[in-house]
């Protein structure tokens, strides 16, 4: 438990600078889109990252351990939110992160949410070729277990080879705040120096669909840019 | 001075109309905030917000409920006001989902109530600021009622000052003939009879200005009346005077009884000798009060002057002044009688 906060400040230092989470997802059941072209090998600046569809993956696997359950047939919208997410992975300083993406459709525009789901720490060189849920002494069940879901949000651009990730201006929602300029529901906390946005799901797509837009909400300088690596 | 108060009173109206945009905008701020202080978008979501509510109440309140059963019917009402409340509650909805990105493009917010939700607004904005209204409109219309009430009043009374006035010369009238009649005879109860009207004068200019005389003096005047009659008529009138119950503290109407006493006399004390009467009966009851008297008819009541009977219509309008449903006068005849019936609760 004591690892915690360390893996989220290097997940959000590592990948997403200076974006701002959320404690409700933007995605829900109802406006989940698939979106299959992210999947692949991409490489950014600094990271490879590798993106590939949920059902399947290495992280469907370990949830399907770690939670001891399979899917109800019937329950169509975990189907769904099943057969239109993907799994995010990239390591950095031996630390392997995984994500679950998923993506709406608002108004003609795409958004993509994260949301860190946990990272497993490569003690030899041979645990990166295995699978997570093979890996002796694993941080994931650990963090799995009472781990708090936060989300990311990112404006999608996309063409055959390269995907733009452009994600929430945190700093500049901050000031606007603090400023009052903003209405929406949201909360900082001074000690840990995080800014947590609480509106709830239907405020964030409202949002969305009016300022989706707006290229002032969003980190255009600092946006995630993957170009797919050709294997 | 008028000119004053109606200046007063439109700055009263104004303040109150400023007072109760001040706590909606209080009460819909507090509602809207995001957080417990209100920041600046706060304010400005609440003005708008309060700014698309306010002209369907204004246009309801100012120009439907005023025209409402007059110039419009209840249909074109509704119509009227569901017409400018969806057209607002639209308005409503595209400025917060839409149109405020441009208007007001440092502030941002969203629309955080659906169409039916602001409907509801709009509904129990209507619904209070109506209520409001109407109840004003009640003490409006209960004040004009007092005041029509007051206005009846004085009419009724300057109604019954004009009847009175009517009665007096009336009365008097025919008692001075009744002395003429005596002082060419030379009578030697001529005094007498002068020493009576004397009395009954003196109950005319000095205390019957009252609205309410005690029953005891227009009883007492009564007696003056009938003696100074009987001496008119001598012996051959067959006169009978019964009280009945005991006369206390009751009020009535001045010259009341004396009005029909008179009519009586008038019409009942002639005629061949022996044929002649006149029956008074009254009954005293705490506050019921009866009274009857029967004569002959005379050869009075074929009177062509016109004369006839202008006392006894002097007293039934009186009385459906003064005791509205709480008396009931039959007057009757036959061949041979006249009768007259009244009971009032005094």
């Amino acid at each position: 438990m004591i690892m915690k906060p360390y893996i989220w400040l290097l997940v959000a230092a590592v990948s997403l600078s200076s974006c701002l989470t959320s404690v409700n997802p933007l995605v829900s059941h109802n406006n989940i889109s698939r979106f299959d072209a992210c999947v692949g090998q991409w490489r950014g600046e600094d990271v490879s990252v590798n993106i590939s569809r949920y059902r399947g993956s290495e992280v469907d696997k370990l949830m399907r351990k770690i939670l001891e359950k399979e899917t109800k047939p019937g329950d169509t919208n975990e189907v769904k939110w099943q057969d239109n997410s993907y799994t995010v992975d990239f390591t950095v300083n031996n630390i392997r992160h995984f994500m679950i993406l998923q993506f709406t459709a608002i108004r003609g525009r795409t958004f993509a949410q994260l949301s860190p789901i946990g990272a497993v720490k490569m003690k030899n060189p041979r645990d990166m070729h295995r699978p997570v849920y093979e890996i002796p002494d694993s941080l994931y069940h650990e963090l799995w277990e009472g781990k708090k879901e936060t989300f990311s949000f990112a404006r999608v651009e996309s063409s055959g080879s390269q995907l733009k990730l452009t994600f929430v201006n945190g700093d500049y929602i901050h000031d606007l705040v603090t400023k009052g300029t903003m209405a929406l529901k949201y909360e900082s906390d001074a000690l840990f120096g995080t800014r947590y946005i609480t509106a709830s799901t239907s405020e964030l797509e409202a949002f969305f669909s009016k300022y989706g837009g707006d290229d002032r909400l969003f980190d255009k300088a600092n946006a995630l840019v993957l170009n797919r690596v050709n294997l | 001075m008028n000119i004053t108060a109606t200046y007063n009173r439109k700055w009263i109206r104004i303040l109150a109309h400023i007072a109760f945009v001040a706590v909606c905008y209080t009460i819909l701020l507090r509602m809207f905030a995001i957080n417990n202080q209100p920041a600046l978008v706060d304010h400005v979501y609440t003005g708008l917000f309060l700014a698309t509510i306010l002209p369907v109440v204004y246009f309801n309140l100012e120009f439907l409920i005023p025209r409402l059963g007059s110039q419009q019917t209840w249909l074109q009402y509704l119509v009227a006001l569901l017409g400018a409340v969806a057209l607002f509650v639209w308005l409503n909805v595209q400025l917060f989902e839409k149109w405020s990105a441009k208007l007001l493009p440092d502030f941002f917010f969203i629309a955080y109530y659906r169409w039916w939700d602001v409907l509801l607004f709009f509904i129990v904005f209507l619904a209070v600021t109506t209520l409001v209204k109407l109840s004003k409109s009640w003490f409006t219309v209960n004040e004009m009622q007092q005041r029509l009430l007051v206005m009846e009043k004085e009419k009724t009374g300057m109604e019954l000052a004009a009847l009175k006035a009517q009665v007096n010369p009336h009365f008097f009238f025919n008692t001075l003939n009744s002395i003429y009649s005596l002082s060419l005879h030379h009578d030697e109860r001529l005094p007498a009879a002068i020493l009576g009207l004397s009395d009954i004068m003196r109950y005319y200019l000095y205390e019957s200005r009252e609205d309410h005389v005690p029953l005891q003096k227009e009883l007492q005047i009564l007696r003056d009346y009938i003696e100074l009659q009987r001496i008119r008529s001598g012996n051959q009138l067959d006169l009978r005077f019964n009280l009945a119950g005991e006369v206390t503290t009751q009020r009535i109407p001045p010259l009341m009884l004396v009005t029909f006493a008179e009519n009586a006399f008038k019409h009942g004390a002639k005629g061949e000798a022996g044929a002649t009467f006149i029956h008074m009966d009254l009954a005293v009851h705490g506050n019921d009060f009866s009274l009857r008297i029967a004569n002959n008819k005379g050869q009075a009541l074929q009177d062509p002057q016109g004369s006839k009977g202008v006392g006894l219509e002097n007293v039934r309008r009186r009385l459906e002044l003064l005791y509205p449903g709480r008396h009931r006068l039959n007057v009757s005849e036959d061949n041979d009688t006249f009768t007259i019936e009244l009971h009032m609760t005094l």
